[in-house]
């Protein structure tokens, strides 16, 4: 023993303070406390502690503000222990702490052999076994792509079924309850799979459902991403199959426009906003990034294609042998957009506009003939000129688009979180008598949770 | 101890925008946990998430940010036209269904208003990063930065703070990440909210989950319970989390939620007159709450206890003035008539 070690002693609680101040100095520590954090951080400051232990929730400074501080101050980084101490136990808090800069957590009340123990081997470190076992406990998360087998029986009649029709944010109350006021989801059985499209709250009362439709069989089903803005994703940590470990859940979708999609997905689950992180799930969940614009599911051949939206978004085409969907949740056509006076963007040469036209053309090509098109329609057309440019097509432009791809069955779908049923059914008379003027047969609805449609054209709806 | 201080607002947080004399006025937004839940199943207490406006002492206040304050800013919108209205947002904690409505607050995108966001730093990350993070591209279109409002974010220090004349005072509760009860000490009455606690002995006391339960384990638990209960002690309206039935509770231990009969409970023996269950479980449909808040009833009252007890319900308005609690309903033409026992039923 060179010299006598100094602790930091940082608690509010005064009768756990008293008890590690005792332990401490029969151990021939010198001990100083301090009962709020900034007090501690003080202390730390002009003391050089060997060790800090403090609680993780204290007044005018936290237990993670603080070891964040200590690592940042040159004096301390490498050279002071962290041991944070915790009421509540939970994993998340202490791989929270541990990110933070705290070299160890420990459950409260604490035991005095066990805490003399942890100081004694922390102590015994070298440097860098911090920083080493910060990287263990990285999550380990699988990427390989599985086989696609079939999970349901083929002869089950194939259906598309909505589960989240709603854009931007969950709509729930009385003015909503028609149409529904859960975010994007739509499932899609067909070629014996189960196709998700997308993962807003929609995805959390399919879960329930698929739960008790499987009970312990195991399930296969494959999510699709359209994009991550948040009504696409928000209902995955609420989708109860992947908490299962004998399912395989598998995303699919395509990089975004800053972050991967892995990446994205499981930061909504990270710590500030969610209490259960993605590698805790104990569901075999794998993630897998495309770079092909097609790719296959089983039998069901599947076609995407970029729509026209803020960040990155993509279109679906799923082609079954019962016919074809598309799924082009968020998009506004480009020559609306292009075509507007005082938009920054606006076109102007005839170059430009002829590629606006292409764009357009693209997307014609893409939904030629499909038998079922759910598609963006959020605004009426007198709405959609107040918001030229935020991504989001209005009911005119989306029957025209129809009419001219030869579509059979067109949902309206993305519906403003201001509509209530009625401007809905409004928005949907408007889009028949469009229709019909044009002396067209185009069948025409609005999406609506909970509605089933049948895919098997022959056949009786289901 | 902690002195009360003023948080260095230096914005128009602590103008007040209401008169000063006026009762206390509370409306619940979004009463429900984790995630909206729209739908013919919860139409009556409704599917929003964690939100409850205050009005007191000459302010607006908002009790966290879930889906339920998308309808009270276009409610605040509708009532205050051009006329600049100056709010405070006091966040208990940034997981999902505390925030997620803030992007969605017309209020924050008028330039006339001010809106001032109080809460403590997190596990993680600042409040104000996790905020804007939720905005950033992959996630939303628009960022934090582009909205026109003046938007201030305050990370609080002390635990006990003031907004203009209203002493607040905050208290950490057990819950995953850093979560704060907020206890607001009105002119009329104390209301307190306590969104998300789980009850740390029932935590305890339940053996194979890797923590200690000894009986050193479980008298440490009682006094952190105790705190809470000190905490909310005397609260003319409490609204505090009680989002599982026991049942549900023993597969959801460590979830950082507590069951109705704990909170029930700690409610009694602190003294509360008016319990608000809250941060009701997805899951659980009308009838369920309504099953729930018959029990929590029939608890206090085989207690002996005069507590009064109900399940939150949006939309629903309460009136606490000079410590008396009444409901109202809004009809048109601003007027308003108290509810009876038969609207209740």
């Amino acid at each position: 023993m060179s010299r006598v070690k100094t602790l930091v002693l940082v608690d509010e609680d005064l009768e756990q303070r008293s008890l590690v101040a005792d332990w401490m100095t029969q151990e021939g520590w010198r001990v100083l406390v301090a009962d709020d954090g900034e007090r501690g951080l003080e202390l730390a400051f002009q003391n050089r502690p060997e060790l800090i232990v403090c609680d993780l929730l204290m007044p005018r400074c936290n237990g993670f503000q603080l070891c964040r501080m200590v690592r940042k101050n040159p004096n301390l980084c490498d050279f002071t222990r962290i041991i944070v101490t915790t009421g509540g136990g939970y994993p998340t808090d202490r791989a929270n702490a541990i990110e933070a800069g705290a070299d160890e957590c420990l459950v409260k009340p604490l035991n005095r052999n066990h805490l003399i123990k942890c100081v004694r081997q922390l102590l015994g470190d070298s440097d860098t076994t911090r920083r080493m076992r910060v990287e263990k406990e990285l999550p380990d998360l699988r990427d390989s792509l599985p086989p696609f087998p079939p999970v349901i029986p083929l002869e089950q009649a194939p259906f598309l079924r909505f589960w989240g029709v709603r854009g931007s944010i969950p709509t729930p109350g009385p003015s909503t309850l028609k149409y529904g006021g859960n975010t994007a989801c739509i499932e899609v059985r067909a070629d014996g799979q189960i196709i998700i499209l997308d993962a807003g709250t929609g995805i959390a009362p399919l879960g329930a459902l698929l739960n008790k439709e499987f009970e312990s069989r195991p399930l296969c089903a494959t999510i699709l991403i359209s994009h991550t803005h948040w009504d696409h994703i928000q209902g995955f940590p609420f989708f109860e199959p992947a908490y299962k470990p004998e399912n395989l859940v598998r995303i699919i979708g395509f990089k975004g426009a800053q972050e991967g999609l892995r990446s994205t997905l499981s930061s909504q689950m990270e710590s500030p906003y969610f209490p259960i992180s993605m590698s805790e799930l104990p569901g075999n969940i794998a993630i897998v990034e495309m770079r092909d614009l097609k790719f296959s599911i089983g039998a069901v051949r599947v076609e995407a294609t970029y729509l026209n939206h803020p960040g990155l978004c993509i279109g679906y085409r799923l082609n079954t042998s019962a016919g074809s969907v598309a799924y082009l949740p968020d998009n506004e056509p480009y020559q609306r957009f292009k075509y507007h006076i005082g938009n920054p963007g606006q076109a102007t040469t005839p170059e430009a506009i002829e590629y606006a036209r292409r764009q357009d053309q693209r997307i014609v090509d893409f939904i030629q003939g499909v038998d079922v098109l759910v598609i963006d329609s959020q605004y009426d057309s007198i709405e959609y000129k107040s918001r030229i440019g935020w991504g989001h097509g209005c009911v005119d432009d989306v029957v025209a688009l129809a009419l001219s791809a030869k579509v059979k069955k067109l949902f309206l779908f993305h519906h403003d979180p201001r509509h209530d049923d009625a401007h809905i059914d409004s928005m949907v008379e408007w889009a028949r008598s469009f229709t019909r003027t044009l002396g067209e047969d185009l069948e025409v609805a609005a999406a609506q949770e909970g509605l089933m449609v049948s895919l098997a054209p022959a056949r009786a709806p289901v | 101890m902690d002195k009360p201080s003023q948080p260095d607002t230096g914005s128009s947080a602590g103008n007040n925008v209401l008169p000063l004399n006026g009762p206390t006025r509370l409306r619940f937004w979004g009463v429900r946990g984790s995630i909206p839940s729209p739908g013919w199943q919860t139409a009556r207490y409704g599917g929003n998430t964690s939100c409850v406006e205050v009005r007191t002492d000459g302010q607006i206040i908002v009790l966290d940010a879930g889906s339920g304050i998308r309808p009270l800013g276009l409610e605040l919108a509708r009532e205050f036209g051009q006329r600049p209205l100056a709010v405070t947002l006091l966040i208990t904690h940034t997981h999902w269904d505390h925030i997620q409505g803030f992007p969605f607050f017309v209020p924050a995108y008028q330039s006339q208003n001010s809106v001032t966001i109080l809460g403590y730093e997190g596990a993680r990350h600042g409040l104000e990063e996790t905020l804007s993070g939720q905005m950033e591209s992959p996630y939303f279109p628009i960022g934090l930065k582009e909205m026109p409002g003046n938007i201030m974010f305050r990370e609080l220090k002390d635990l006990n703070f003031s907004i203009g004349n209203l002493q607040v005072q905050a208290a950490y509760t057990n819950h995953p990440g850093v979560c704060v009860g907020y206890r607001l000490q009105t002119h009329d009455g104390v209301v307190t909210f306590v969104p998300d606690n789980e009850h740390f002995e029932r935590l305890r006391a339940q053996p194979g989950k890797g923590l200690c339960s000894s009986a050193e384990a479980i008298e440490y638990a009682r006094s952190r319970d105790q705190r809470i209960a000190e905490f909310v002690s005397g609260s003319d309206i409490l609204i505090m989390d009680s989002q599982y039935d026991e049942n549900e509770y023993s597969s959801h231990i460590g979830w950082g939620h507590s069951c109705a009969d704990d909170t029930v409970n700690l409610a009694i023996r602190a003294g509360v007159k008016h319990l608000f269950m809250f941060h009701h479980d997805p899951a659980h449909d009308d009838a369920k709450i309504r099953a729930m808040e018959k029990h929590a009833r029939e608890l206090a009252r085989s207690a002996g206890s005069r507590m009064r007890v109900e399940a939150a319900r949006e939309g629903r308005e309460v009136i606490l003035d000079g410590g008396k609690v009444r409901f109202v309903r809004a009809i048109r033409g601003g007027k308003e008539r108290e509810l009876t026992r038969r609207d209740n039923a």
